[in-house]
């Protein structure tokens, strides 16, 4: 025997399931075409493609200007923003840019040769401590800092520690 | 159908194409469906002008990105009832809040005077039986009854199967007979005095 599903009896009692008759009787009907004869006597207005398409000019027109005030803000805002960031870069400390080679006397080829030491004289002694401090000893030395926008000149005269770096720009 | 479908097409996509010509026959042709179609949903002139036009103009926007595969008429009444139902949502939220109390849609019998039968203003009489109906049995009665829309326009406008426009049209049938009962009288009151004797 086989078992019956019983959600084939609800779906055979779904299928039975009919929409109610359309009211026919007369006077509904009669009723209905009443309504219908009134609806159409509605008069609808009268209106120009014009109006819509001065609509769509007028809209596209202010679109246009919007985008280019939206342009305008977001170019300001760009402008700002560089020239904030150049400010801060001027100000920023770039310790990653002072030279921390231990310095031979005279100075060695390498070191000379680092980009980030843009000019170191020949007769300059210096040497570096553990701390990553650079002790100047003697003669002259420029250090170009913050990228090239700022220049800082110390110029020793004696053994005697003039500036330590990074810390003593 | 097919015909009326290829004509759609080749006007639409004139529109779309910038075709001054075709924008105006096509604007032409349906901005007095749109407003008929509005003012059944809303009932008011005024607010059936401007949904006329912002549908007209929403319309246009969205041509493009229209499924070609399904009928325009649809598509049109469908966009058609959403801004109605957009409207009626509002004019309910501030009904409610200039009362202060929600009991709009009660089943009030529909009071067509003499006087205002006799100023044969039959439409506002039409208007005013249609607000009693709910929304959906609205759209389904002006579409089907008054605009001679087909059952199965009528299901693609409302996402609902034709069994269940066809119970719609029932319950609005019913609710309009309730609603207006023997007084409704289109004809002329001319007419009326002569028929009555």
């Amino acid at each position: 025997m086989v078992d019956r599903d019983p959600i084939d009896d609800l779906r055979a009692a779904w299928g039975a399931v009919t929409p109610p008759p359309p009211d026919c009787d007369a006077q509904t009907a009669a009723l209905v075409d009443d309504l219908r004869a009134v609806w159409n006597t509605l008069e609808v207005p009268e209106s120009s493609p014009n109006a819509l398409r001065l609509r769509l000019q007028l809209r596209a027109r202010a679109s246009r200007l919007r985008d280019r005030a939206t342009l305008a803000a977001a170019a300001s805002l760009l402008i700002a923003l560089v020239v904030s960031a150049l400010h801060a870069g001027s100000e920023r400390r770039p310790e990653d840019q002072l030279a921390t080679h231990e310095l031979t006397e005279p100075a060695a080829p390498d070191v000379a040769a680092d980009p980030r030491v843009r000019y170191l004289a020949p007769e300059v002694r210096a040497s570096m401590a553990q701390d990553g401090a650079v002790e100047l000893r003697h003669g002259r030395v420029r250090l170009l800092l913050g990228g090239g926008t700022t220049t800082t000149t110390i110029t020793t005269t004696d053994v005697q520690p003039a500036r330590t770096g990074p810390e003593g720009q | 159908m097919n015909d009326q479908r290829d004509n759609d097409d080749v006007l639409l996509a004139g529109v779309m194409a910038g075709d001054s010509a075709a924008f105006d026959a096509w604007f032409r042709r349906d901005h007095p469906v749109v407003w008929r179609f509005a003012y059944g949903i809303v009932g008011h002139r005024s607010e059936a002008d401007d949904l006329a036009q912002d549908a007209m103009l929403q319309l246009h926007d969205k041509l493009e990105t229209r499924d070609p595969s399904h009928s325009y008429g649809a598509w049109r009444d469908a966009l058609v009832l959403n801004l109605c139902r957009d409207r009626l949502r509002r004019r309910a939220t501030r009904l409610r809040a200039e009362t202060g109390a929600g009991e709009e849609r009660a089943t009030r019998s529909v009071q067509a005077s003499s006087a205002e039968l006799e100023r044969a203003d039959l439409q506002a009489v039409l208007a005013r039986a249609l607000e009693q109906l709910s929304e959906r049995e609205r759209a389904a009665f002006v579409l089907r009854e008054l605009e001679g829309r087909t059952t199965l326009h009528v299901a693609a406008v409302l996402e609902i199967g034709e069994s269940s426009v066809r119970s719609l049209l029932t319950l609005a049938r019913r609710r309009l007979r309730a609603v207006l009962g023997e007084r409704f009288d289109p004809r002329p009151a001319a007419a009326r005095e002569a028929s009555d004797g």
